[in-house]
């Protein structure tokens, strides 16, 4: 599979992105500014708690929020075509042929009155010029490929006759049937077992591989976002508050929020046999707090921070960018702490994941 | 007949349902995992808790035997000689009173124009049934296809359907029923008018049963992940519609169209008796209840028949679709 597009320029552009939803007190903006590109081949984790945004960020990109209840401002480009505003018919023909999702519950994202073979063969049919007999023979194929064995008799059965893992496999086989210019994964795994996860999180990484597809992945699992992706964002309350490669992301963490999630990992951080150290509160639900939307929970809080909001921006490393008050030095300090070592997909260290903030889905 | 046609083939089904109610031990044991999903359970998993079910599957018989003995009426003219509408006065006592039940060569007696109730009844029965089916076809298309639009388009259309919805309701239906008929009639004189506007009638007054029931279950379907995934994938509302959500609304239109085919035959009969439905010379349960009113107190079998006929199919229809919820719901 050979993709022709040119790897400097992002296949997807979010730039300034807003998403509110009408509640009984008026809207609520979920999603407040903000940026990303992503790159064909390339694997992105938007990492943050339940409440953070990060869902709502990618069903925004897939065009899926309430119509009428909800708002979303700014500009999403894919292939430098305009996604914000643009024509339902237009979103229909993108959707499923160049930007498809995974959903998290496999469970309750197929249909429990179709065969899976069917439901693998009813996107394809959809977007591509092939009879229904190709489009099944290509399902069959397709399930093979996402490593389900026996696709042709899988391919007949119930979501409710296959266990977690291959229903998950089959939700990756829709989502791929069209080879689509970006893939965005809402916590594609966090149904699963450890194991399951892991070979999950390696089947996305080859076939991304391959085909050259930009991959989301929205999680609440550092472990999850440690194992494959080239780059992590970590989102709080709505705006992108730390934003780095993996490497250093994990090693240097420089914002008190990013501290929090790490520490926050079971086997992780720096000492063993230690408490977990989970971050006190909630991420605000209803109103931003004034200043850094962190500061209530923060433990290296100071005065600014509940007046000064701070802006996303890069340290001595262009790449790591972090929205954060604290002196650049008192960052490098704790960070080098709180730094942990990853190994990317491929090495002989298994990293362990482990839910973040307290709650799993 | 077509419905009538569809009907028996339900019935067939039934009795092979009846067969599996003896081989229970053997599907018990026979491996099938149940592992069915929570919300929608697959027809195989229905027909299997059916089939344990005693009271539904005596319902399905009965209703069976019922159609069937309906079905037969040709046979029973052929069989006896009596047309549907052969005078016979011979065929009265020497008083010119209708001959009771048991009689030599009318087993359910005959009625004052000396015909014989049992050719009329399986006559009759094939009109009651194929009127109520008929309407509760037309009742479901147009419930379903309604409930389905405004549940699933939300806003302005829903909004219509709605207000619709509650002000047919507020019809009084049998006031309205009558004056239709009466006025339906003046204007189409003919039997089958007449059948087509009892039709008419009761769609008109019964539509939005379904369509309430199914436009409840369309709007929260319509918020499952499933549904978000077929739009993910780019998939026309319509395709939506057919495809994703009609499957998941179809057990309980089931259930509901078994209920109301026992209540239009009940609508039907009542039209009939109060002289606004069918003419009285077309059998139909409801005609003979009503020409029987006059000589219930001489010759009680001639209301005791077709009213036993009448009971008993709402009996069958009302318990089957008691137990179709039953095996739908898993309770």
């Amino acid at each position: 599979m050979t993709t022709t597009i040119d790897p400097v320029r992002p296949v997807l552009e979010v730039s300034d992105l807003h998403v509110a939803f009408a509640t009984r007190r008026g809207w609520f903006e979920a999603v407040r500014g903000v940026d990303l590109a992503l790159a064909a081949g390339e694997t992105l984790a938007l990492v943050g708690e339940s409440g953070s945004g990060k869902s709502t960020l990618g069903l925004s990109l897939m065009g899926l929020l309430h119509p009428t209840r909800s708002r979303t401002s700014g500009s999403v480009r894919l292939e430098g075509r305009e996604l914000v505003g643009a024509a339902p018919a237009e979103l229909r023909a993108l959707r499923g042929r160049e930007i498809a999702m995974v959903f998290q519950n496999s469970m309750t994202a197929l249909n429990p009155v179709h065969p899976v073979g069917r439901q693998v063969a009813e996107a394809m049919l959809l977007h591509q010029d092939v009879t229904r007999r190709q489009a099944r023979a290509r399902a069959v194929e397709l399930l093979g490929e996402v490593g389900i064995a026996d696709p042709a008799q899988r391919s007949r059965d119930y979501p409710h006759q296959l266990s977690g893992g291959m229903r998950q496999r089959v939700m990756i086989a829709i989502a791929l049937v069209n080879e689509p210019k970006v893939l965005v994964a809402d916590e594609p795994t966090t149904a699963l077992d450890v194991t399951t996860q892991a070979q999950l999180l390696e089947l996305i990484g080859d076939l991304q591989q391959r085909l050259g597809i930009a991959v989301l992945l929205v999680t609440h699992d550092l472990g999850v976002a440690a194992r494959i992706a080239e780059r992590v964002a970590v989102m709080y309350a709505g705006k992108i508050v730390e934003r780095a490669p993996s490497e250093p992301l994990f090693r240097h963490p420089r914002h008190p929020y990013t501290w929090g999630l790490l520490g926050s990992i079971p086997g992780g951080g720096a000492t063993r046999h230690r408490r977990l150290d989970a971050i006190p509160g909630s991420p605000p639900a209803s109103a931003y707090p004034s200043g850094c939307p962190f500061h209530p929970r923060c433990a290296h809080a100071f005065d600014a921070c509940a007046t000064t909001v701070p802006e996303l921006r890069p340290a001595v490393d262009p790449r790591h960018e972090d929205a954060c008050l604290l002196a650049a030095e008192v960052k490098d300090r704790i960070g080098a702490e709180r730094g942990m070592r990853v190994e990317q997909r491929g090495g002989t260290r298994p990293v362990e994941s482990g839910a973040v903030g307290g709650e799993r889905a | 007949m077509s419905s009538l046609r569809r009907k028996e083939r339900e019935v067939a089904a039934g009795d092979a349902d009846a067969d599996v109610l003896g081989a229970m031990a053997g599907a018990l044991t026979g491996g099938e995992v149940s592992g069915a999903d929570a919300t929608t359970a697959s027809w195989r998993d229905v027909r299997t808790r059916f089939a344990r079910d005693r009271v539904g599957v005596g319902a399905l018989v009965l209703l069976g035997a019922i159609v069937r003995f309906c079905l037969a009426a040709p046979l029973f003219a052929a069989l006896t000689g009596h047309a549907v509408n052969l005078q016979d006065y011979n065929a009265l006592s020497a008083d010119g009173r209708p001959l009771g039940p048991f009689s030599s060569g009318y087993l359910l007696g005959t009625d004052s124009n000396g015909r014989d109730l049992l050719v009329r009844l399986a006559y009759g029965g094939r009109v009651s049934l194929a009127i109520a089916t008929t309407a509760t076809l037309a009742t479901l298309f147009v419930g379903v296809t309604l409930g389905m639009l405004a549940g699933y388009a939300r806003g302005w259309l829903d909004t219509i359907v709605s207000r619709v919805i509650e002000v047919t309701m507020a019809f009084p239906f049998l006031l309205f029923a009558i004056a239709l008929s009466i006025v339906g009639q003046h204007v189409f004189p003919s039997t089958f008018a007449s059948a087509a506007i009892i039709v008419v009638i009761i769609t008109t007054f019964s539509w939005f049963y379904p369509a309430r029931i199914v436009r409840a279950q369309v709007l929260s379907l319509r918020e499952r992940e499933f549904i978000q995934a077929a739009r993910m994938l780019g998939l026309p509302s319509r395709t939506i519609v057919a495809q994703h959500v009609l499957p998941h609304v179809l057990p309980n239109v089931l259930v509901l169209g078994s209920y109301l085919v026992g209540i239009n035959i009940g609508v039907e009969a009542a039209l009939s008796f109060l002289g606004v439905g069918l003419p009285t010379g077309t059998p139909s349960w409801g005609t003979m209840i009503q020409s029987a009113s006059s000589v219930y107190l001489t010759s009680p079998w001639l209301m005791i028949a077709p009213g036993a006929m009448l009971v008993a199919t709402t009996l069958a229809t009302n318990v089957l679709g008691s137990s179709l919820n039953d095996a739908i719901e898993r309770r």
